[in-house]
């Protein structure tokens, strides 16, 4: 807890930056820690969802389920992803940006690929959720497309480990979280002129 | 806090969080208030999703 205060004190002027003059592209990043809680031996899965420069949406959670394999924690993150990619693809409808082509999200893991793609090992994910198998139908809807990153540079790292020094920064900037000259520290001084006003309030 | 030496990483790499070792905190309503103020933060900053969220598990 001291440790984080300390890593809030540095950072104070952190901040995500959207940039003005940058290409709208949605992609996204999905990873999930196997069995990294110590106590119960649950996964985290993280994702987060880029538009523009910075990111827009991002969640780290705890998965409520054990998972058997590393590979069916990676594929119910997908999932959560999947959920995350329809709401914004309505939510930018919405807002006039149709989302085109499919959206891609990059993952580290290349047996949940395949399975998003295709029902292969079926012996050995029989066991996963039917839900969870919506990751699925969203691909062959060409709605999303599940495509490899290697380790080092998966961002959604940042939501499911603790990280070194190094990759910490470097992912911090792939988020879009940078130092911003803008600050929003300040106050509001106000004359007595002014003061007076507020509080003769006029009959 | 604003004594403190900063820091480049939210949480020590090394260390492991467990409910069960260590001792009671003896203002635990601190702790809460402060989880409460860095969930918060974790509005606009995505660096400390993952640090808050484990740090709220123990609460």
């Amino acid at each position: 807890m001291r440790h984080t205060l300390r890593y809030v004190n540095a950072t104070t002027d952190y901040g995500l930056f959207y940039e003005a003059s940058i290409e709208l592209q949605v992609y996204g990043y999905i990873d999930a820690d196997w069995a990294g809680s110590i106590s119960d031996r649950r996964s985290t899965s993280g994702f987060m969802f880029s538009f523009g420069s910075a990111t827009v949406t991002w969640s780290s959670k705890k998965q409520p389920t054990v998972a058997l394999s590393s590979t069916e924690a990676e594929y119910r993150g997908a999932a959560m992803a999947a959920c995350e990619v329809v709401w914004l693809r309505k939510l930018l409808g919405d807002l006039g940006l149709h989302v085109d082509r499919h959206v891609v999200i990059y993952c580290d893991n290349l047996s949940s690929i395949q399975l998003g793609r295709n029902l292969v090992f079926h012996a050995q994910t029989k066991h996963i959720e039917v839900h969870y198998h919506f990751i699925r139908e969203k691909v062959l809807a060409c709605e999303i497309d599940l495509t490899y990153v290697n380790t080092k540079d998966q961002v959604a790292d940042i939501f499911t480990k603790v990280l070194g020094a190094k990759k910490h920064r470097r992912f911090c900037n792939m988020l879009g979280v940078m130092e911003l000259e803008l600050s929003l520290r300040g106050s509001v001084e106000m004359s007595s002129s002014t003061r007076a006003d507020i509080h003769d309030v006029p009959q | 806090m604003l004594g403190c030496k900063p820091i480049s990483v939210p949480l020590n790499q090394n260390g492991k969080l467990s409910a069960n070792v260590g001792e009671v905190l003896e203002d635990a309503t601190m702790y809460k208030k402060i989880v409460g103020s860095l969930i918060y933060m974790t509005i606009t900053r995505p660096d400390l999703n993952y640090t808050v969220g484990l740090e709220s598990q123990f609460m």
